[in-house]
């Protein structure tokens, strides 16, 4: 069948993008290969291991399993936009003072879900950020220092990134 | 993995969806002959299931009709709740926590969160069966020459008699609205009809429903007036606490006699994942029915209901354990029930 086509009219990190895609394309597929936002990874492209998590509208979601075309004019945010002109957001240096990353490879889908999480629930107590990443895999951490990357941007920490 | 071409529809209606999925279906000369699979269409929800098996290159259409946009599909009317639902809006509804509280918490157990934003009811309803033979990429399924259910002409989990596809029906919320006794809604051209969702599965893991009309779609699930009485529970079996589907699940609804609570006076049991589609086991029924809910009596139900399933050598966990544990999920999901339980 012939390849179908069209215009889609984004919005990423709070910029107006303009980009021609197939109606299949999905948004990972945009973001990497179009638009250059190599941030967001493509771990397993289907759904099971959370390294391409962006924020639609500053809600968590898999840009694997996303249309490009169903996105429409819902703002998408990917972990590009997570650092703060030349300095690492608190949530990243938390990251990098807890040891929390490895190979680094599920870093942004870690990043884009605990970002959401903080303004959620900016008290989150273990429990309830298990709860919450029980969508992002990594298979290098064992994911306690993970957790305390987290802990140390709750409010009690002091750290919080929506108190930035 | 790129998803294949296709033709993407975004009708905003009910109506425009029908329409797009009639002019899918029709042949390219415009009769009105059944179509052939390399014709017609797929309804989209969420995509957690489509958009996997079309990376893999499985049953493919060449056009998709998104629901998202259907206007019909979003918000429940009185007793219904709207297809189009995410399962992360349904874990999260303190009214459906609290009239349907067994509802709210299995969403609460499909796959991941990140999985549950995009997930709809209607999808997971209708979520293809899966088998280590069917979900595989089209490289793997041309060397070992599998499946029935994709391109090839024999099952390979079951060759004999070979022509019967045994994929596992793995969806979690369907056996616990069949305990809650839902009712399917269906729009298609010729108006809606309304089928118990204990009526709506049949046959074998390609024919999956009893009654399948072209361009229908499943507008809501319609909850019974009663449902609120029915304590229902539901049991099931993975391998990790998340991402996973079912390896055996089990769901338990229990009426208790008036005056008498732990007293059964009507009972409905379901399972998933030990079939192509999910199985009522009326003879559990007939056991539990007028009988007081006891360790001995929910021993005895579990016992009847690993003697019932048969589970197929097709999934992660072998076919004895998932049948052992079948009588594990049926007792704990029926104690679970029982008026001293605080779930
Ligand atoms: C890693 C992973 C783990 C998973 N684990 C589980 C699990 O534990 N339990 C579980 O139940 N599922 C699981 N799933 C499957 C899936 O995510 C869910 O079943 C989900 O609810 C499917 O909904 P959807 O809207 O994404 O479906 P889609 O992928 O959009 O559609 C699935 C099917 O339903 C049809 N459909 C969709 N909406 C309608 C409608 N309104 N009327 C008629 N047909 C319709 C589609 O045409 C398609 O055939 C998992 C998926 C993944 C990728
Ligand atoms: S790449 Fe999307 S979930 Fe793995
Ligand atoms: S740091 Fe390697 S996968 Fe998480």
């Amino acid at each position: 069948m012939s390849t179908s086509r069209r215009i889609l009219r984004l919005r990423v990190n709070g910029q107006p993008r303009e980009v021609l895609a197939r109606d299949a394309d999905t948004l990972l597929d945009v973001l990497r290969e179009q638009l250059g936002l190599t941030g967001s990874k493509r771990g397993c492209d289907l759904g099971t291991c959370g390294c391409c998590t962006v924020q639609i509208d500053g809600e968590p979601q898999l840009a694997c399993l996303t249309l490009a075309a169903e996105v429409g004019e819902r703002e998408v945010t990917t972990v590009e936009a997570l650092r703060d002109g030349e300095e690492f957001a608190p949530l990243q240096q938390a990251w990098a003072a807890a040891g929390a990353s490895q190979c680094g490879f599920c870093t942004p889908g870690f990043l884009m879900t605990t970002d959401w999480l903080l303004r959620e629930k900016p008290d989150c107590n273990r429990e309830q950020m298990r709860e919450a990443l029980a969508g992002n895999l990594c298979r290098c951490t064992g994911y306690v220092k993970i957790l305390d990357a987290v802990e140390r941007c709750t409010r009690s920490q002091g750290a919080c990134p929506s108190e930035k | 993995m790129q998803v294949p071409d296709f033709i993407l529809r975004q009708p905003a209606t009910l109506q425009e969806a029908i329409t797009a999925a009639q002019e899918a279906s029709r042949p390219p000369d415009g009769s009105h002959a059944p179509s052939a699979p390399e014709q017609g269409y797929d309804w989209l929800g969420g995509g957690t299931d489509l958009l996997c098996n079309y990376k893999w290159r499985i049953n493919q259409r060449p056009v998709v009709i998104a629901l998202r946009g259907v206007a019909e599909l979003q918000s429940d009317v009185a007793g219904s709740l709207a297809a189009g639902r995410t399962l992360w809006q349904l874990e999260n509804d303190a009214e459906i926590q609290r009239r349907y509280p067994a509802l709210a918490s299995t969403a609460a157990l499909v796959a991941s969160p990140l999985i549950r934003r995009s997930a709809t009811l209607g999808g997971n309803l209708h979520l293809d069966t899966r088998c280590w033979h069917f979900n595989q990429t089209a490289e793997w399924r041309a060397a070992h020459r599998s499946c029935l259910k994709a391109e090839a002409d024999q099952c390979r989990v079951l060759p004999d008699p070979g022509d019967v596809c045994v994929a596992a029906y793995c969806g979690d919320l369907a056996p616990v609205l069949i305990a809650y006794g839902a009712v399917a809604r269906l729009h298609g051209p010729d108006g809606e009809r309304r089928v118990p969702l204990a009526e709506y599965f049949a046959g074998d893991g390609i024919r999956r429903f009893a009654e399948r009309r072209r361009a229908e779609l499943m507008v809501a699930v319609e909850m019974p007036a009663d449902a609120e009485d029915w304590r229902v529970n539901y049991r099931k079996l993975r391998l990790r606490q998340t991402f996973d589907f079912p390896e055996g699940g089990v769901a338990v609804g229990l009426q208790w006699e008036s005056g008498n609570p732990g007293v059964i006076a009507a009972a409905r049991i379901a399972t998933t994942a030990y079939a192509s589609v999910p199985l009522l086991h009326p003879e559990v029924v007939e056991l539990l029915q007028g009988q007081l809910l006891d360790q001995d009596l929910a021993d005895r139900a579990g016992a009847l209901l690993e003697s019932l399933v048969q589970p197929m050598k097709n999934t992660s966990m072998s076919p004895s354990y998932r049948r052992k544990m079948a009588r594990v999920l049926c007792r704990r999901a029926l104690l679970d029930c029982s008026p001293h339980s605080s779930s």
